[in-house]
Order: structure tokens, then C-alpha cells, then sequence
């Protein structure tokens, strides 16, 4: 038998690594905050003042930390958006700008068309009946 | 001629076994804020960044640019250079060269890992390390090849498992007086020979443990009055892949490391590394590595490591102290790891080290190992 | 920067899959290739840098199998887990140092071997955006929505852009062959404005001016840069960080008009908003100017971490061919562009 006209073998495996991820300082306070009181957070850059949602504790650009909190949304604006075809049925993922915030929060949009999305929608965010500390607390956002 | 490179600070986190209070951009952020309080340097005067970690520890695939909220690399040039456990010390050789190479003033290597995110599955981890056609369905993890190695050692030299275990006793001492270490308490010998067995002969206290956390270092051309570290030599070789391949019959000694050893000394112009150096901050993935590494390292002759440690020249107050900071033994964050151990070479040559300081050290050396027995070597001297 | 020449480059003829190769082989034949095309053997090879992706090979230091078919056994070498243009600074900067005077560049990627929409999901933030079933084509859909609505252009404009794109590939040999329909994958985009997910690799042999002598194709400049991770903190239609290196490179490559003084570009564009977004980045005009992503771009093989390096491949053939004199090759990481680097290749007399 010639090595080079043998058909491929293929060996199967998979990886399987279960991961526990800490959300941090700023991450943690956001989903405590979504979980026990319903409501969304930014931190806020001491220096040049942008809200970051989702928070974080130093800012992307001035490297200073971000340590003002600022209530932000429930309602917000798309700023970009894209449906889904992969499998049905399609699904609309939307960069959400929150009222207060100067960053997008990506996530889901439900009952609208995608037809029916565009940049500029305002949107409110819906929340799951019961919440555990996780960014699907936020069942999606709906339009106005 | 290549510019001259100095390191002029470096910063770590309080390494643990689990850093769950803080995620990895903020874990980061606490190593690259020390190093930049200790070069007295603001993020502006960082030119680019160089950044090393596993992404299947995490389970985060391009992981360097999920971690730039931390490294402060947002809006500069940042690489990315992940080798297994020589991370650490591959990121300082990188981090050299694009000073060396005069494409950037001054460089931020920064190292993390969070083995705890993938706790209780590490091995699991690493086990992907291994080829999948061949190797995976049988070996078990880090251990194996190192095991292996052991044997070859004792069978060669008889050294008995209480002459190994006076490593991580020594280690223990060290790490008591470093308050970033992961595990500081002291150990016995007779605790070591209590621990269960992982793969003959190497013992579960005769192993690095793993641990969550970061580091950063600064290299530069430029480095000012302030104390700097001096790249005198900077050398690696790399080795095959297949496990049968590397180890190529008997093998008591890393061969890898004793060739980049030999071209780092050649380099800073060391002839007696036993006599010249200082301070060694080796990579000791387990006890009975340390004494394969110390000969290859030229620090005494062949099967003579035992006696080295037991005659206490490794000591931090010895002849040729080996690991003042605890070593890799005490503390192990993958992909920092082979940094800490810049680090801790650095701040002895500049003497920053605290209680940990070797008095009067003005030239150490640094090791990385890791991946299929490949080594990296790094000379640091007070002098230019 | 010290003179750092390219004596050579290869790549493979990329394809969907290639079941006759693992990842190891697959690197091996391009260096195989790149030897025999140079005349070079591994002694004359200094120190290796290689590209690869541990999540894309499934395996944690997945380059120690590289790094052997490399012929880095006994050498100093290392690895960057970016594009191969990235790779390709850090080993420019070896030769630089004057610590090395040969270097082997090996990228590869071999998309078939695992699931590269589950891959591109782990590359997102797991707390806030993975969750969400993010992956490398929605994301790229929400970067081209953003793209059009900034621009006020309509999807038709994509289309065309995937169309030239198309009959460039058509023109090149090592391309992907593939079946693209024009059905919607992640709006706006359609599977025909993605890139496909390819198995190839590619080699780039540098040397210092010593070593390389006579009239060469030389790196005469680059830049990179990483911007903000999450997709919602930044505009993801305009250009990022783009601009900024493209202005390093050309700087440290004293390249002052690119419209006039590059010849030919190749750039590393996922989607088809990015072939057009990508050219704005680099201050190229809308039309006119250089030859632009001959060979098709990645919309003609997108084979992971040896994209970027197959288009200084590309480069450098068309200016060692006497295509033109300077050319601009640009590579990224991160689907939509959040880390990018650019390289000014120049053919002239070693100065």
C-alpha cells in the first residue's frame, strides 16, 4: 500500500473543560445590582467622564480609574444590529446604547421584525422573571 | 551593534490558588500598575506591550484582546506570545528584542493566568498539550514527562526522594519572606514523603502547585538614573516534539538548557557560572528538576546537585542562592510564571528585593522551561 | 529600522480541507516549499518565529509540532499567537537586534480540523457578550450594518465589492475554491461577502542586509496596534485603529502619498464592508491607486493565522515579479478588526 494513496484517517475528540469565570469588581456589582434590584449600571471615568456599560474599573483611554456609579437605561437606542440565518428561527443581536451610557451593551432584541430594525430604535429593557446573576437576567430588549 | 536593554521595574499581583474577588483584566491591571509605580513611569510612556497566556486554562480564545482593559495596551501595539510554561520568560525575551531591535523605547511584558477558572481540570488542560494521535489517550498531564526525566536521574545517580524533597523545604523558607507567593507555609521532608505519589518518584509536594495570577516588567533603552537591570545575555533552544523524541534514551540533564545557558554566558562574558553569579531564579517545575537544571546550568558537576542543597550553598545566604523568591515550587501562574522569575532576577540586581534580597547580588540569571523540554535563559547584571 | 530583506516566500493552495495533512505536515510542506524555491537549507536558518492558534489546533502549545517541522529542534525560537504579520515584527525585530541574521516565519491554519463559529464565540467576553451566541459572522454582520448605515450605502455595495473579489480569486491559483451562494448568513452579509474558513499555511524567509544582496524586495516599515475589546465600545463601522497604523507604518516607511507611491495592497478583509472599510482605514482613495487584493483578498482563503502572512506572500511576489516597487501588506486579529498591522514592502538595491 502507498502512503499517498490511502484515504485520510480521522481521529475524533473533543475538549471538554467546564470554566467558572469571575465577573470582578465591576462586572460583579452589575449583575448583583441587575439580580437583587433590577436595574443597570456604568462606571464612570474620573477623567474624561465616559460611562462604561458594561462597567469597568479603569478607563480604556485615560488608564485612570472609573469609580462613580451612574444608573443607566432601562430604555436605549440600537446602534447596530444583525439577524442571525444560521438556525431558525432568526435571531436579531443589537449593540444597545443605554440612556446614560456612552458604550453599547450587546444583546438580543425580541418582538420586532428584523425588518423593522434600524439604527436609532429606541428600545427598553426586559427583564427575566427570575434572575441569578447573569447578563440573560435581561431578557432581551424590546422596542418602544 | 544591538541597543543595550535594561529592565527598570516590575510589578506583581499577590499570587493565589484562587483570585475569584477580581476578573482577568482587573487581575492584570494590579501587576501593570506595580510595575509601573516601581519604574515611576506613567502609561504614556509605555511604547508597546507584549502580553502571554493560555487561552485553554481560561477557556479564552484570543485572550490578549479580551485582557487589554488590563495590560493598558488599548490603543498601542501589543503582541501576543504564548509557549506553555516558558511564557513567562519567552514574553521577556520578546519584550527584549523589540527594544534591542530599537522598534520601540520601552516595552511592558505582562504575564497572567487563571488556573483556577478551569479548576480542578487543569490537567485537562495541559493534557491538550499532547499530540492526540499518539499521546493524549495515555499520558497524564505536566507530570509525565517529568516523571520520566526523574527516573532517568535517580537511576543514574541513586539520589534518594529525601534529597529531592529538601528542595521544596528550602523553597517553603524562601516563600516566607515573599509576601506575593502562593504557597508560603513551611513543609518538612517527612511531610513530602507523606504526600501521595502523582508518577513515580515525583510526589504531590514535590510538584509546582497552580496558582491565579499576573506580572509585568519593564525593558527600555532609555533607563534614566534610576537602578536598572542590565540584559547581559538572552538565549533559548527548543527541542522536538514527541515525548520518545526528546528524551532520546537515557537523559539525566535538560540539554536544551545547558546549550542556551552556554550561549546566555557567552554572551555576558561569564566563564565560572558557579564562582560569577549571584543569585539564580530557576524554573523548577518540581524538585528533582531543580537538580537536573542546577547541572546543566554549570552550577556544580554532574550528580552533585543533591549534596549541593543538602550542604545549604543553595540557601538564600549560600554560596549560589537558588530561588530566594520561593521559585516556581511556591508559586506557579502559567503564563507569568517565567516572568516572575525576571522579575525576581531583576530586583535582586537592582536591590529591590526586599527581605528577600541576596546581599550585594549584582549579576543572576533566569531560567524558563516548558513545552517539550525546551529552555530560556536570561542574564541580568547591575553593570551595563 | 536595520535592513531586514525577504529572501523568499511560500504558501499552499488553501482548500476547504486538507484530510491528507495534520496541522504539523501542513507546515511542514510550505517550509518544505519555501527551502526548495530558496536553495536554502535549516543550517543556514537562525532562529524561527511561528504563528498558530492553540484553539484553532485544538491543543495547548500547539506550535511545539510546528516549531519540529520548522526545524527549530535546536534553535532559539518562539511563537506569537497573532496574525502572521504580527509575527512577522517580532521577527524582524530578532534581525534587527543583530542577534540573528536568518529567520523563518511560519504561519498556518487549519479551519477544518475543529468548529470555527464555537472557536470565534470563546473569543468573545464570557461574562457579557458570549452568552449572547456571538460569534465571528454576526459579528462581522453587526461591523457591516454599522459600516453602511455611517456611509448611507445600501447592501448593494457589498455585493460589488464580493464581486470583484470574486473574479480576483478566480485569477489566483492557491485560492479556496468554493461555492458561495447569495444567501444571508448575518444581515447584511450574505455567505458570498464572508470569507470562507480555510486550511493552508504559509513561510517567509527574512535575512539580514549582509545575507541578502542586489536588488530585493525589503521591510521598509510597519505598524500595529490593538484596540478596545467590546464590540460595544467603539464604532465598529468606522476604520479603529487603522488609521493610526497605517500612519506608522508609512511614517517609519516614508511613504508620504500612498495613493501615488504604493503600487499594490493586500489586505486582510473578513467580510466584504471590511474590503471596503479597510481601504478607507489606509487613507486610500476610493478609486484609482494601487492594485488592490490581486490575489482576492481573504475573500479567496482565509486560512486562520497565515492570512496576513499569505498577503505579504502576495506582496512579494507581484514586486519580485516587477509588479511595481512599493506595496503595502495588512493582516489583523480579531474579526472585526480589532487588531491591525500593516507592513511596507519596498523592491530596490539594498541601500
Amino acid at each position: 500500500m502507498d502512503l499517498h494513496d490511502a484515504a485520510p484517517v480521522l481521529v475524533e475528540g473533543r475538549i471538554r473543560i467546564p470554566y467558572r469565570w469571575p465577573a470582578g469588581r465591576a462586572g460583579g456589582r452589575f449583575l448583583v445590582l441587575l439580580r437583587d434590584e433590577g436595574r443597570l449600571m456604568g462606571l464612570r471615568c474620573s477623567r474624561c467622564r465616559r460611562v462604561f456599560v458594561p462597567p469597568r474599573t479603569r478607563c480604556l483611554s485615560c488608564h485612570v480609574p472609573c469609580e462613580e456609579e451612574v444608573g443607566v437605561g432601562p430604555e436605549g437606542v440600537v446602534v447596530a444590529w444583525t439577524v442571525s440565518r444560521r438556525a431558525p428561527p432568526p435571531a436579531v443581536l443589537a449593540l444597545v446604547r443605554l440612556d446614560g451610557a456612552d458604550t453599547a451593551l450587546l444583546h438580543v432584541l425580541q418582538g420586532v421584525e428584523p425588518t423593522a430594525v434600524r439604527r436609532g430604535l429606541r428600545v427598553r429593557a426586559v427583564l427575566a422573571e427570575t434572575r441569578r446573576g447573569h447578563i440573560t437576567d435581561l431578557d432581551g430588549f424590546r422596542p418602544l | 551593534m544591538r541597543d543595550p536593554v535594561a529592565i527598570v521595574g516590575a510589578g506583581q499581583t499577590a499570587h493565589r490558588s484562587r483570585r475569584l474577588d477580581v476578573s482577568a483584566p482587573e487581575l492584570i491591571d494590579e501587576a501593570v500598575q506595580a510595575a509601573l509605580l516601581d519604574a515611576r513611569l506613567e502609561p504614556d510612556g509605555i511604547d508597546a506591550v507584549v502580553v502571554g497566556n493560555m487561552e485553554h486554562f481560561e477557556g479564552i480564545h484570543l485572550s490578549d484582546l479580551w485582557a487589554v482593559e488590563g495590560t493598558g495596551g488599548a490603543g498601542k501595539p501589543q503582541l501576543k506570545v504564548a509557549t506553555g510554561g516558558t511564557t513567562g520568560s519567552s514574553l521577556a525575551q520578546a519584550a527584549y528584542y523589540l527594544v534591542a531591535g530599537g522598534f520601540f523605547r520601552t516595552v511592558m511584558a505582562v504575564g497572567w493566568e487563571r488556573l483556577s477558572d478551569s479548576e480542578g481540570e487543569t490537567t485537562t488542560g495541559i493534557v491538550t498539550a499532547f499530540d492526540p494521535i499518539y499521546e493524549r489517550p495515555t499520558l497524564a498531564g505536566a507530570v509525565s514527562g517529568l516523571a520520566i526525566l526523574a527516573c532517568q536521574y535517580q537511576a543514574k545517580y541513586g539520589t534518594r526522594a529525601e534529597e529531592a524533597a529538601l528542595v521544596v523545604v528550602q523553597a517553603r523558607e524562601n516563600a516566607a519572606r515573599n509576601s506575593h507567593a502562593h504557597l508560603r507555609q513551611p513543609v518538612t521532608v517527612a511531610e513530602v514523603l507523606a504526600s501521595p505519589v502523582l508518577s513515580t518518584p515525583i510526589r504531590y509536594l514535590d510538584m509546582c502547585p497552580t496558582s491565579d495570577g499576573a506580572c509585568a516588567v519593564v525593558f527600555t533603552s532609555r533607563p534614566g538614573d534610576g537602578r536598572a537591570a542590565w540584559v547581559r545575555g538572552v538565549s533559548s533552544r527548543h527541542n522536538h516534539t514527541y515525548l520518545g523524541d526528546v528524551t532520546e534514551g537515557s537523559v539525566s540533564y535538560l540539554h536544551t538548557l545547558r546549550l542556551a545557558a552556554e550561549d546566555a554566558y557567552r554572551q555576558a562574558g561569564v566563564a565560572d557560572p558557579r564562582q560569577e553569579l549571584d543569585v539564580v531564579e530557576m524554573y523548577e517545575p518540581c524538585t528533582w528538576a531543580a537538580f537536573e537544571w542546577a547541572e546543566a546550568l554549570g552550577l556544580c558537576g554532574p550528580g552533585e546537585a543533591a549534596r549541593m542543597w543538602a550542604e545549604g550553598a543553595t540557601r538564600r545566604d549560600g554560596e549560589i542562592p537558588v530561588n530566594p523568591s520561593g521559585g516556581v515550587l511556591c508559586t506557579n501562574p502559567i503564563g507569568a510564571t517565567g516572568l516572575i522569575r525576571v522579575a525576581e532576577a531583576s530586583m535582586q540586581v537592582r536591590g529591590t528585593a526586599g527581605e528577600r534580597q541576596v546581599d550585594g547580588a549584582r549579576l543572576a540569571l533566569a531560567t524558563g522551561f516548558g513545552g517539550s523540554f525546551w529552555s530560556e535563559v536570561m542574564v541580568l547584571a547591575a553593570e551595563r | 529600522m536595520r535592513p531586514v530583506g525577504i529572501v523568499g516566500v511560500a504558501q499552499t493552495r488553501h482548500a476547504e480541507r486538507r484530510d491528507d495533512v495534520n496541522y504539523a505536515e501542513l507546515a511542514f510542506e510550505v517550509v518544505s516549499d519555501l527551502l526548495a524555491r530558496t536553495g536554502w537549507s535549516h543550517d543556514r536558518i537562525d532562529t524561527v518565529i511561528t504563528a498558530s492558534s492553540d484553539f484553532w489546533d485544538g491543543r495547548t502549545i500547539s506550535d511545539m509540532a510546528v516549531q519540529d517541522a520548522a526545524g527549530a529542534a535546536g534553535k532559539s525560537a518562539s511563537k506569537v499567537s497573532m496574525d502572521g504579520t504580527f509575527a512577522l515584527v517580532y521577527a524582524a525585530a530578532r534581525i534587527a537586534s543583530g542577534a540573528y541574521r536568518t529567520c523563518l516565519v511560519v504561519a498556518h491554519g487549519k479551519a477544518s480540523e475543529g468548529n470555527p463559529r464555537l472557536i470565534a464565540n470563546a473569543a468573545f467576553d464570557p461574562i457579557f457578550q458570549r452568552p449572547m451566541g456571538i460569534d465571528d459572522h454576526t459579528a462581522l454582520g453587526l461591523q457591516a450594518r454599522a459600516f453602511l448605515d455611517r456611509k448611507g450605502l445600501t447592501p448593494e455595495a457589498l455585493a460589488e465589492a464580493a464581486t470583484q473579489s470574486a473574479a480576483a480569486a478566480a485569477m489566483n491559483a492557491n485560492a479556496h475554491r468554493r461555492q458561495a451562494a447569495h444567501v444571508l448568513v448575518a444581515d447584511p452579509l450574505h455567505e458570498d461577502e464572508i470569507a470562507p474558513d480555510s486550511d493552508g499555511a504559509c513561510a517567509v524567509l527574512l535575512a539580514d542586509a549582509e545575507t541578502v544582496r542586489g536588488e530585493a524586495v525589503w521591510l521598509d516599515g510597519f505598524g500595529f496596534a490593538t484596540d478596545v475589546h467590546g464590540l460595544g465600545d467603539r464604532d465598529l463601522g468606522e476604520p479603529g485603529v487603522l488609521p493610526q497604523v497605517a500612519r506608522e507604518a508609512y511614517r517609519r516607511a516614508g511613504v508620504q502619498d500612498p495613493d501615488r507611491e504604493l503600487d499594490v495592497v493586500e489586505v486582510h478583509d473578513a467580510s466584504s464592508a471590511q474590503t471596503l472599510l479597510w481601504r478607507e482605514g489606509l487613507g486610500l482613495s476610493e478609486s484609482g491607486g494601487p492594485a488592490w487584493n490581486p490575489s482576492g483578498g481573504a475573500m479567496s482563503a482565509q486560512p486562520g493565522f497565515a492570512t496576513g502572512l499569505v498577503r505579504v506572500a502576495e506582496v512579494f511576489g507581484r514586486l519580485a515579479r516587477g509588479e511595481g516597487k512599493t506595496g503595502l501588506a495588512h493582516g489583523m486579529t480579531g474579526f472585526v478588526g480589532q487588531a491591525h498591522c500593516a507592513w511596507i514592502l519596498r523592491k530596490r538595491a539594498r541601500a
